[in-house]
């Protein structure tokens, strides 16, 4: 049995969290690669990638299985640290200074070190561990500048299985045991 | 339109438009249907340039339409119509000629993305 990440709580958590580090109304931080409308500026898009299993990142606990059932076993529970990125790109229109898109990504990556934000994390399963620095990729399009900006955050999360194993519970010998 | 080609019998899939919840996902438009009558031809080479290159390699007819038909539009967050030809095949409205001033009637270039 696994344990499915509760990928939508993770999520809206992450959405909180830019939503109100950057000011913007709720409906101007998006999740991207829906087929959705782009929103006019300045909106933030966000994408994920992962998750991926780190090293071993596998804990084990054996207990007896209580379930019932036709043959003896024992539960096995593995846990798995798993990490996943998070790139937060800003889009505004081709100015400088506080309605910039570096601004506007700045207080999100701040905020993400605060007690209060990192409870809010917590709750959700996910730990903010690594943030990048927020770089400027305006770009040209068509005639005049389109101001973008990006923030890489990575995070981690458990996962857990569950899986009943037999076990020998008995063995025998047939004809001669010799030492 | 019907004295320059056999017009056919084509059904036009509309969506409404879509929108974003509070946690950034998006809602998309329910779809209705209609008929309109409209002559549907092979676009001509110098149709296609008017296409991303993408596309020029697609299966593009051009439909002279009687009614304004949709491209995908960011600011309204609507997207492209979908016309389902008589003989079942799926087209993708991809741009869309005014010509109602002058000729009473729209020509479109419709790209293939299904049977």
């Amino acid at each position: 049995v696994i344990t499915p990440v509760d990928w939508a709580a993770v999520e809206n958590a992450i959405h909180a969290w830019v939503a109100a580090g950057s000011g913007l109304a709720a409906g101007k931080v998006i999740w991207d690669d829906q087929g959705g409308p782009r929103p006019s500026v300045p909106f933030i898009a966000l994408h994920r990638e992962g998750p991926a299993t780190k090293g071993l990142g596998v804990e084990t606990r054996i207990s007896p299985y209580t379930g019932g059932g036709p043959y003896p076993a024992v539960d096995v529970d593995a846990i798995a640290q798993k990490e996943f990125d998070l790139s937060v790109t800003a889009f505004t229109g081709p100015v400088t200074s506080g309605g910039s898109a570096t601004a506007l990504l700045d207080p999100v990556e701040l905020n993400s070190h605060s007690q209060t934000q990192l409870l809010l994390f917590s709750q959700a399963g996910i730990c903010c561990f690594d943030r990048g620095p927020v770089q400027n990729l305006s770009q040209v399009v068509e005639t005049v500048f389109e101001g973008r900006a990006l923030l890489r955050v990575r995070f981690r999360l458990v996962s857990g299985l569950n899986e009943q194993l037999g076990w020998i519970q008995t063995v025998g010998v047939v004809g001669t045991f010799q030492t | 339109v019907k004295r320059q080609a056999v017009p056919q019998n084509v059904t036009v899939t509309r969506a409404a438009a879509s929108a974003y919840d509070v946690n950034g996902r998006v809602s998309l438009g329910s779809a209705s249907s209609f008929s309109i009558q409209a002559a549907v031809q092979p676009a001509t080479g110098r149709d296609l340039m008017r296409l991303p290159e993408a596309f020029r390699v697609s299966d593009v007819q051009a439909v002279w339409s009687p009614v304004p038909l949709r491209t995908f539009d960011q600011p309204s967050a609507t997207p492209a119509d979908v016309l389902t030809l008589a003989n079942g095949a799926i087209y993708q409205v991809e741009h869309v000629e005014d010509w109602s001033g002058n000729g009473t009637y729209f020509k479109v270039l419709a790209r293939r993305i299904g049977t």
